[in-house]
């Protein structure tokens, strides 16, 4: 007999259902399953009754089969006896305050050619001087990342800006030294380069593909929808510029490539747009909520229903293309639920602060890309010989998921991480504070991601 | 079972062996940049 009656049922075990389907999600353990309607009743009953299983089975008895309900209560408690359903927590505390730097998003360029209306960056510059990171810095960001990165064999360097393009030479230059480094260290380089595409050329090209550089490359969806944000410096939409050298790039078979768009509360209908996307040959996508909380295009909580049905009909949508044989790579949907990240990683989240840093073209240190421009968060300057600001690094190193309450007890937390600290930053004021909006859609998305992989294992 | 099938066994690795290594990569420098989700990094180990 089971009774957990001071069990945290919210936070341990998620039953939802989505479309054809009821589905529980055990926390704890990562196990995930598929009920009939009378197991997941007698799931719902358990976890409404406080964790009695006489009265749980006693609550259907109007309505089933006694032996039935028998049999789905001991199916219940046969999961529960092998730890894959009503399971303990077990999280191990990860202290990240000296963690080895792993990752850099090296800001190349504060300058861009474009100018689309709910850039974070503020247009390129991120409200600084509009600037070109130097050789030099570029050299120095690659040597304090290996001399930061003791014990980690492979490292990450994402070319941004503003428009990092606009600083090609030096990304070249940063790549050799890297290939240099490798070839004395037992370091490994995973460059990546995010672009609007706009200087795609094919030298350009031809140097990603050699350097096995992945590229991330920026559309919205639908000409009217990227043309409504993402414009060139005269005013005009970028579309019919861009898309031939997001085609060319995507033929040349890049070591691994994403087409990134954001999506605001102007095309609700994001779904259409993903589509849009996917029917121009791309299969591996992302679309984002736009950032910046108060301002016209950021999603707000009134949204949010229309915004939680998009991210379903999208789980059909990539059914759909699944079932004809076509394999698309939604990034938030590309759960690994078998062979996912490590319970450390997911309670450290993206690492920013700790083991990802961003670096200016001038060479100060941020905890993240969108924390760059603002000085309260700067940790310091990689020309200079001093250590990072230990304050501002255990700041973020103690804002793991297990320091935050409202973490603690969402049932989806192992796969956000604790959600992103900017975004609680620019929603309260607070990167120990979750923004609620995004934690819906982030919710959704792991309901819609767990019911995508079911059925892609339910169809051959 | 008649009832419940179970489509992932358990699978959140508290391995010693395995834990914390940060070899996977870091999950905004890829394709998001503006939000975060782990769930979809691949363990190296």
């Amino acid at each position: 007999m089971i009774i957990l009656s001071d069990y945290d049922f919210p936070a341990h075990v998620h039953l939802y259902r989505f479309q054809d389907l009821n589905i529980a999600v055990d926390v704890n353990s990562g196990a995930i399953h598929v009920l009939d309607q009378l197991a997941a009743e007698f799931v719902q009953a358990f976890i409404n009754l406080r964790g009695d299983f006489y009265l749980a089975m006693e609550s259907l008895v109007t309505r089933y089969d006694w032996d039935e309900v028998m049999e789905a209560a001991l199916e219940v408690a046969g999961l529960w006896e092998d730890g894959s359903l009503f399971s303990d927590p077990e999280d191990p505390e990860v202290d990240l305050t000296d963690a080895p730097i792993k990752a850099l998003c090296l800001n190349v360029a504060h300058v861009c050619n474009m100018k689309c209306g709910y850039c974070f960056a503020s247009q390129g510059n991120f409200g600084l001087n509009p600037s070109l990171m130097s050789n030099e810095v570029g050299r120095r960001a690659l040597d304090f990342l290996v001399e930061h990165s003791q014990g980690v064999k492979h490292l990450e360097v994402d070319f941004f800006g503003g428009e990092p393009l606009l600083n090609w030479e030096v990304v070249k230059d940063i790549v050799n030294y890297g290939r240099q480094i490798e070839a004395r260290t037992d370091k490994i380089f995973n460059f990546t380069l995010t672009t609007n595409c706009l200087l795609l050329d094919e030298e350009i090209m031809d140097f990603l593909i050699k350097e096995k550089i992945g590229v991330i490359l920026s559309l919205d969806g639908r000409e009217e929808v990227n043309d409504r944000f993402r414009v060139l410096n005269n005013g005009e939409g970028s579309y019919k510029t861009i898309l031939p050298k997001i085609h060319k790039m995507i033929e040349k078979g890049p070591v691994s490539y994403y087409v990134r768009g954001t999506y605001t509360r102007n095309n609700l209908d994001f779904c259409e747009d993903i589509r849009h996307i996917i029917e121009l040959g791309v299969d591996a996508l992302s679309m984002e909520p736009a950032v910046g909380a108060g301002s016209d295009f950021a999603i707000r909580e009134e949204d949010l229903p229309q915004v939680l049905k998009e991210y379903e009909k999208l789980a059909l949508l990539l059914l759909q293309y699944h079932q004809q044989g076509r394999q698309v790579h939604f990034f938030h949907y590309d759960l690994d639920l078998q062979k996912g990240p490590c319970l450390a990683k997911r309670q450290t989240g993206c690492g920013a602060g700790s083991h990802y840093l961003a670096v200016t073209p001038e060479g100060d240190v941020y905890p993240c890309h969108q924390f760059v421009g603002h000085s309260e968060y700067c940790l310091g300057n990689i020309l200079e010989n001093r250590p990072l600001q230990t304050s501002i690094r255990q700041k973020f190193a103690g804002n793991t998921l297990l320091a935050k309450e409202e973490c603690r007890h969402c049932w989806a937390r192992n796969f956000c991480g604790g959600g992103c600290h900017a975004n609680n930053f620019f929603t309260n004021g607070d990167i120990g504070k979750p923004a609620q909006v995004a934690c819906d859609m982030h919710r959704k998305r792991v309901e819609a991601a767990i019911y995508l992989d079911i059925k892609k294992r339910l169809i051959p | 079972m008649k009832h419940i099938t179970t489509v992932i066994k358990p699978s959140l690795k508290r391995d010693v062996d395995h834990i914390n290594c940060k070899e996977c990569a870091t999950s905004c420098q890829s394709a998001c940049k503006t939000s975060c989700t782990v769930g979809n990094q691949t363990c190296r180990n």
